[in-house]
């Protein structure tokens, strides 16, 4: 395992590079121990020993912004992943290989950047065309496995390119995929591919044929606000969008690196939210790279990554 | 991994799911050699289900012609491509499925098309196995062939779509066999798009969900047939059930045709899904070509298909296809004349073997015309 290290001005971890070599340890027993929920809390034990990421403490955070100069002295931890070869389906080798994270606070809100080398930024989604994509776990209550809280529940904020795109330019619509497409008809829409969806397709009757988005499915938003989502999940195959939504995000990709930031406040009146506070806590990550037809549990990942939030951090 | 015994492959095969059949079996008949071409099938289908944005490339039903023609592009050709060479013995799948042979964590043996495999739904349309060398002439037996294969998806008896999702967003109904994806709770991972082997789950990117042909459920529901059956021009298909958990009803239209004389075969038995759409081959195409399509079955088939004309209970249960909206559950042929009635046991269909015909008078006295019978 090696690790990349593109920012200039950055405070490496201590014992991260062990970090890493105790994770790939972890992460190889974690494969045997699968089947036993609460073998898998032991696994979750062993990597808490391993040195925090401590929240680095900031006067105010603004809106999200990976761009902003904070994030220069804030602590990097370079976290390694793996291909995610445990349940289907499964990628055979690793497209990304580590994440730089890092966390700041302002005492109120808590914001994560995350970090990765990407050549090319995929933001189309058609048939065969994906996301690229990346998402940061918490560990809800403590029977909480690494693979999408198996066994207990995490949750899960999720960055899509898509949706980045969405929010930006607007959502991307038939004619931005294909622009030379042609349809005689939609019935009882307002104008033929040119004009925008959402116009076009105001007339209820006209959405009779969308019914992903009439079935209420978060993937099929057309007025997407932020370019992310909180999600819970209790095992493979079950994340599912939070009724209520906290989270804000930006992604910004430049100079072949992908840089998103999470932001949230610290605790939130949300049931379903993990609550930040000075107790023992652990993040983990999921990167997708999209030129390579990743998505779902096609992804890379890695193991529970300590962080700590100090007196200082909150409010 | 669980063992399913396949009944069209004769043997058992790996599944990663326990199943067990539903209480009945949607199923289709689709009679190849009286399909036209039309698409009216292809329109009935599009209209209803699939003409919103996102949906310019869903085709739950298409009409290609073969040898060459596909949608999407290679659909066939593609999977067998990355496959091993196909085996049987006699009816036993010797070769594995889509689901055998594969590493331990893979779904589904698949591929992925995109957006340009779809950008041709009419390609190889109307052509023919080869070129016509100039002496070419008929000698009792056309040296070149085409025929028109219509699909829409077979709501398999152990779908690869399902198989693959890793959600478990698609389901197959208790009550009827139909397979669906749940369209709140698909998030676009193009899993079950990879899986079929038949490409009849479609990605639509408005939505950002994966979209199949629902069965017509809501038609179903009602005791009627499919859109693209009752459409259909050329009355080559019929849409009812099949039994699962019962043998085969001599009086079920399906049943007897599929089950009982084998007229009806699947498409393409050796991915291992157990498609429901059963057709009956082209008798003029060269029965190689047709085995890699239709399995062993296909010799037995169109011998059959041959002497129709003295198996009148044969014929008639085909006469029944496109004379009603209904679905036929129980048939009889009787004196030269095919009825089917539907669950209620109301009469939906009586078909003469020979249409009536009525030969009016030359002059019509009530309007004081005259007029020409033509023949
Ligand atoms: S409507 Fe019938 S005859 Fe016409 S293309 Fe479809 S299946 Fe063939
Ligand atoms: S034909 Fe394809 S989409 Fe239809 S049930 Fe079978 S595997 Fe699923
Ligand atoms: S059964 Fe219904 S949804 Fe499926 S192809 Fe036919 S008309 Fe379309």
């Amino acid at each position: 395992m090696t690790y990349k290290n593109t920012l200039s001005s950055k405070r490496m971890l201590p014992l991260h590079g062990l970090a890493g070599a105790v994770f790939l340890v972890i992460a190889a027993a974690f494969v045997w121990r699968m089947p036993s929920n609460s073998k898998a809390t032991d696994t979750t034990k062993d990597i808490v020993a391993v040195s925090p990421l401590h929240v680095t403490k900031i006067a105010t955070l603004g809106a999200p912004d990976p761009t902003a100069s904070y994030w220069k002295s804030a602590t990097v931890a370079v976290v390694p992943l793996l291909p995610q070869t445990i349940t289907k389906p499964t990628i055979e080798k690793s497209e990304i290989h580590s994440m730089e994270v890092q966390a700041v606070s302002d005492g109120t809100n808590i914001a994560w950047r995350l970090a990765w080398a990407d050549p090319e930024a995929d933001s189309a989604v058609d048939s065969g065309k994906f996301s690229d994509a990346c998402a940061i776990q918490f560990p809800i209550g403590t029977n909480t496995n690494l693979m999408m809280g198996h066994g207990g529940e995490v949750e899960i904020f999720l960055w899509k390119a898509i949706w980045q795109r969405d929010v930006n330019l607007g959502f991307q619509d038939i004619r931005d995929l294909h622009p030379n497409a042609w349809t005689d008809l939609y019935w009882f829409s307002k104008g033929g591919l040119e004009t925008n969806i959402k116009d076009a397709f105001a007339d209820p009757r006209a959405k009779q044929w969308m019914i992903a988005l009439t079935a209420g499915n978060p993937m099929s938003q057309m007025d997407r606000k932020q370019p992310c989502e909180e999600c819970t999940a209790k095992g493979f195959g079950t994340i599912a969008t939070q009724a209520q939504q906290s989270s804000q995000a930006v992604g910004v990709w430049a100079g072949g690196q992908w840089a998103v930031v999470f932001q949230r406040p610290l605790r939130t009146e949300d049931v379903t939210d993990y609550q930040f506070g000075l107790h023992a806590s652990e993040f983990a990550l999921a990167v997708w790279q999209g030129s390579a037809k990743q998505a779902g549990g096609r992804k890379q990942f890695s193991g529970w990554v300590p962080f700590e939030l100090l007196n200082g951090n909150i409010k | 991994m669980p063992k399913i015994f396949n009944k069209q492959i004769d043997r058992e095969m790996d599944y990663p799911y326990e199943t067990s059949p539903p209480k009945r079996q949607v199923a289709y008949i689709f009679d190849t050699n009286k399909c036209i071409a039309c698409q009216t099938c292809t329109i009935a289908c599009k209209t209803c289900w699939t003409s919103g944005r996102g949906q310019e490339h869903i085709f739950y039903n298409n009409v290609e012609t073969k040898p060459y023609g596909s949608y999407p592009m290679g659909w066939d050709t593609k999977l067998q491509e990355q496959r091993v060479q196909v085996t049987w013995n006699n009816k036993r799948l010797e070769s594995p499925t889509i689901f055998e042979g594969n590493s331990p964590n893979s779904p589904p043996d698949g591929w992925r098309p995109t957006s340009e495999d779809y950008a041709h739904p009419n390609h190889g349309e109307d052509d023919i196995s080869g070129i016509i060398e100039k002496t070419a002439h008929f000698a009792g037996e056309h040296p070149m062939w085409m025929f028109y294969l219509a699909r829409i998806c077979n709501h398999c008896t152990t779908p690869a779509c399902l198989a693959a999702c890793p959600r478990k967003a698609i389901y197959k109904r208790e009550e009827d066999g139909i397979v669906l994806v749940d369209q709140e709770r698909c998030r676009g991972y193009q899993e079950c798009v990879r899986a079929c082997p038949y490409k009849k789950v479609f990605y639509n990117a408005v939505s950002r969900a994966s979209e199949k042909c629902i069965g017509c459920f809501p038609r179903v529901e009602q005791g009627l047939q499919a859109l693209c059956v009752e459409g259909c021009i050329g009355k080559i298909r019929m849409h009812g059930f099949i039994s699962t958990q019962t043998p085969p009803r001599e009086d079920n239209p399906l049943d007897y045709i599929i089950h009982i004389r084998k007229l009806a075969l699947p498409l393409y038995p050796q991915f291992g899904t157990g498609p429901n759409v059963y057709y009956v081959p082209p008798i003029h195409v060269p029965i190689g070509f047709c085995e890699q399509l239709f399995g062993p079955g296909v010799e037995e088939s169109v011998s059959l298909y041959r002497k129709l004309k003295d198996d009148p209970k044969l014929l008639g249960a085909l006469f029944l296809f496109g004379s009603t909206d209904h679905i036929i559950e129980h048939f009889e042929v009787k004196d030269q004349v095919a009825i089917g009635w539907n669950a209620k046991g109301d009469e939906v269909s009586r078909v003469p073997f020979t249409e009536y015909t009525y030969v009016r008078p030359h002059h019509d006295k009530e309007f004081q015309v005259y007029r020409h019978n033509t023949a």
